[in-house]
């Protein structure tokens, strides 16, 4: 209020909530609202399409624990996250690490043509890299063949798949991390660099005890990213080795989608769908935990 | 401040300028015609919605009061549609998708029972033939094929007829007429023969790259067991075994004769080089690039190999059913009647009426117009769809094949997910696929046909054990 007496409609506490009413609406209705829905759904027996549903209690999630599937499929997702993981942070590190060399000439172009893919969306990668890796005409065994080596590999069979579901996903997705990474990368003061030199650390040392340390917060992020997305994988598979994804391949996303809404497998088992979206919850979230805490909380400032 | 003020009217008045444009829009358009809304499992582009805007062209013609507006949402046509059922808002007249999969709408009461309605005169005028003011609409199709298209009654619905089919896929060995021609060789009607067409392909044709099987590695591997199953011990025998009522798999030597065969198909070289490897649609641009002789598929292979535009210097189509075995040691057990030999696949696409459809006169006018012979030949010769209306033509392609089709006694579906999605899921899919693709002991997930149909037999009886529900109905877990 004013010293007048008069309510102030522009200041104090009524301008706050109407700035951020209209935000904490929205999140109430598309984000607060689904998710308690997703958490009612998940405790009942229900088609998605039926108006009516059976409540079953936690039964979704106790037969979770029985269903083989379900845990061959968690284990097809946490390799995809490890392997991939290893695979893009590599890459990344490395395409960063040169990108931040002085030495190297045409860095935008290099920096363009690393983070392009990232543009392509996951269906087009995935038809992209079906073609590649033909084992009929696909430009790879052509290479090959060209190195003498035939009959080839056959890069899309159940036993080579997810590998090469890891290397398409290594294409696609390294810009990203690479991007972040280098933006820490050059926040990193010259002196400190300047100052381990003169204390005779050569370039490997000041990336293990320079760079890697003063990166930690920035590979946290990307950490979390990565897992976040990654567990959540869906589009690669599905593109690649679908519509009828192979047990050695499905990750918890795709096994999701086969029983909740794919007509072709005519399950329509929204509930028991909905319970693992909520468990694959719960591990991302434990799982960004633990890379928080071994990261560390405290937050590093130069 | 002001400015935040100005801001939020700007977004108000634009975001109800475009409510109110949107909704006046939607009722100033065809304001004159009754519209309707058909939704369809086609995608734009498809031959199979070209045909049915040429239907819809000519439906409007000939009912001016009628707009057809489809709507083509592709194969996810149901999950498109699950929104606007939940809510009510939006929905169509029409659903077209295939009849297997328009279970759960059938299921959840979406659907209208269409008995009453093939009831009704059959659509006046199919041009060139006599006026037949008797005719049933339900005339007017293949009675096998229309008996399929009805439900068991459940909880939410009657038993009853829920969709009039408007096109059927069914599987045949796809073959390349100008290899059987080189080798003057004869379309099989054994299994036997079968392999012994691909013995000489495979002897005479493999220096010029060709191999007598063209496959990738996730598709229609199951149409081979589907379809030898089918024509070994009929259907009905083989959902009993899965219901763990019939013979066991493990016991009887019909199953054992039917994998047994797909094995035996399994020789080396018969198969196209990689094919483990190989990804849809990888084998059927090859197949149709004159690299493979034969192909199992369902019939909409037709139109897909359309996109490849093959060099008929290489390629001419051609298609015959699935050879009976021949070759069964029937051991201990007296010898039974194989299955019906004129059985046919058929999973159908059809029709179906929402129970809450805006227009129902003028949907039922227009689904008595689709099942018009006119009509279905469109579908036939744009689309190429095999005609579920009696009389109509074949695609070209599949001409042989009409006599066979329209008087076959059987029909069968195709898949396990049909009548046992659990199982299919659970039980079946990763185990044949682990059979199927390694054929030999180096292979990952090699199995031997003994193995096979143990295994099969342990998980079937486990799955019972464990109460596991077969229809899809069953909401609860195995």
């Amino acid at each position: 209020m004013k010293p007048s007496g008069k309510v102030d409609l522009f200041g104090g506490p009524w301008m706050v909530s109407f700035m951020v009413g209209p935000g904490l609406l929205l999140f109430a209705v598309f984000v607060l609202w689904p998710t308690l829905d997703a958490l009612v759904v998940s405790m009942q027996s229900w088609t998605g399409f039926s108006p009516e549903s059976q409540f079953v209690g936690l039964h979704n999630y106790a037969s979770l624990i029985d269903d083989g599937r379900f845990w061959q499929s968690l284990a097809n997702t946490l390799y995809y996250v490890a392997l991939g993981g290893v695979g893009h942070f590599a890459f990344a590190f490395l395409f960063a690490s040169a990108l931040n060399s002085p030495r190297l000439a045409g860095k935008k172009f290099f920096q363009t043509l690393i983070f392009f893919p990232a543009f392509i969306s996951v269906v087009g990668v995935a038809i992209l890299w079906s073609r590649l890796y033909s084992t009929t005409d696909g430009l790879i065994n052509q290479l090959l063949a060209g190195f003498g080596i035939e009959p080839g590999i056959e890069w899309l069979s159940d036993r080579n798949a997810m590998n090469s579901i890891i290397i398409s996903s290594i294409w696609a997705g390294v810009g990203g991390q690479m991007i972040l990474i280098l933006a820490g990368m050059r926040r990193i003061p010259a002196t400190y660099y300047e100052a381990a030199r003169i204390d005779g650390a050569n370039e490997i040392h000041l990336f293990w005890h320079v760079t890697l340390p003063m990166l930690k917060d920035v590979c946290y992020v990307a950490l979390s990213l990565w897992l976040i997305g990654s567990m959540q994988v869906f589009g690669l598979v599905q593109a690649l080795d679908g519509p009828d994804v192979a047990i050695d391949l499905e990750t918890v996303s795709t096994y999701q989608y086969a029983i909740a809404f794919n007509a072709q497998d005519n399950l329509y088992m929204m509930g028991r769908g909905t319970a693992m979206a909520i468990v694959l919850v719960i591990i991302i979230v434990l799982l960004v935990g633990v890379a928080r805490m071994a990261f560390g909380r405290r937050e590093l400032e130069y | 401040m002001r400015l935040y003020t100005v801001l939020w009217v700007v977004v108000a008045a634009v975001f109800c300028l475009t409510l109110v444009l949107d909704v006046t829009q939607q009722k100033a358009e065809h304001k004159d015609r009754s519209t309707i809304a058909f939704a369809s499992m086609w995608a734009p582009g498809e031959p199979m919605m070209k045909s049915y805007k040429e239907l819809f062209r000519r439906f409007e013609q000939e009912h001016p009061e009628y707009k057809v507006e489809p709507r083509w949402d592709g194969r996810w046509v149901l999950a498109s549609l699950r929104p606007r059922l939940l809510t009510g808002t939006n929905i169509p007249d029409i659903v077209n998708t295939d009849r297997d999969a328009l279970i759960v709408l059938v299921k959840a009461g979406y659907l209208d029972a269409l008995g009453d309605v093939v009831d009704r005169g059959a659509y006046p005028h199919d041009r060139g033939e006599p006026a037949a003011p008797d005719r049933r609409l339900r005339d007017a199709f293949l009675p096998k094929i229309l008996e399929r298209c009805h439900y068991e009654a459940g909880d939410a619905h009657q038993a009853g007829l829920y969709v009039l089919p408007a096109g059927v896929w069914s599987g045949f060995i796809f073959f390349n007429r100008l290899h059987y021609e080189q080798l003057g060789l004869q379309i099989p009607t054994t299994w036997s023969q079968f392999l012994a067409n691909c013995r000489v392909i495979k002897e005479k044709l493999k220096d010029r790259g060709i191999a007598p099987l063209a496959a990738d590695k996730d598709s229609y591997s199951e149409f081979w067991s589907q379809f030898l199953l089918n024509r070994t011990l009929g259907e009905e025998v083989v959902q009993r075994s899965v219901e763990g009522t019939g013979p066991r798999f493990d016991t009887d030597p019909r199953y054992r004769a039917v994998f047994q065969a797909i094995r035996d198909s399994h020789q080396d070289g018969f198969f196209m080089h990689s094919w483990r490897s190989s990804k849809w649609p990888d084998a059927q641009r090859a197949w149709t690039q004159g690299k493979a002789t034969h192909m199992i598929s369902g019939s909409y292979l037709i139109r897909e190999t359309l996109a490849y535009e093959p060099d008929p210097a290489v390629f001419r189509l051609g298609a015959f059913p699935v050879p009976m075995l021949d070759a069964i040691d029937w051991g201990d057990m007296e010898p039974v009647p194989l299955g019906d030999p004129t059985g046919v696949t058929a999973t159908i696409a059809g029709h179906a009426l929402l129970q809450d459809a805006p227009n129902r006169v003028g949907a039922i006018e227009l689904l008595a117009f689709l099942a018009r012979k006119e009509s279905a030949a469109v579908l036939s010769s744009v689309g190429k769809e095999i005609p579920p209306i009696a009389g109509a033509p074949f695609p070209t392609e599949l001409v042989e094949i009409q006599d066979m089709f329209q008087t076959a006694q059987t029909v069968y579906r195709t898949g396990f997910h049909v009548y046992a999605p659990w199982w299919n899921k659970y039980q079946w899919k990763d185990l044949y696929r682990a059979f199927f693709m390694g054929e030999k002991p180096e292979h990952a997930g090699y199995l031997t046909v003994d193995d096979f149909l143990r295994q099969l037999q342990e998980r079937t009886d486990a799955y019972h054990e464990g109460s596991g529900e077969l229809a899809s109905d069953g909401r609860l877990s195995p």
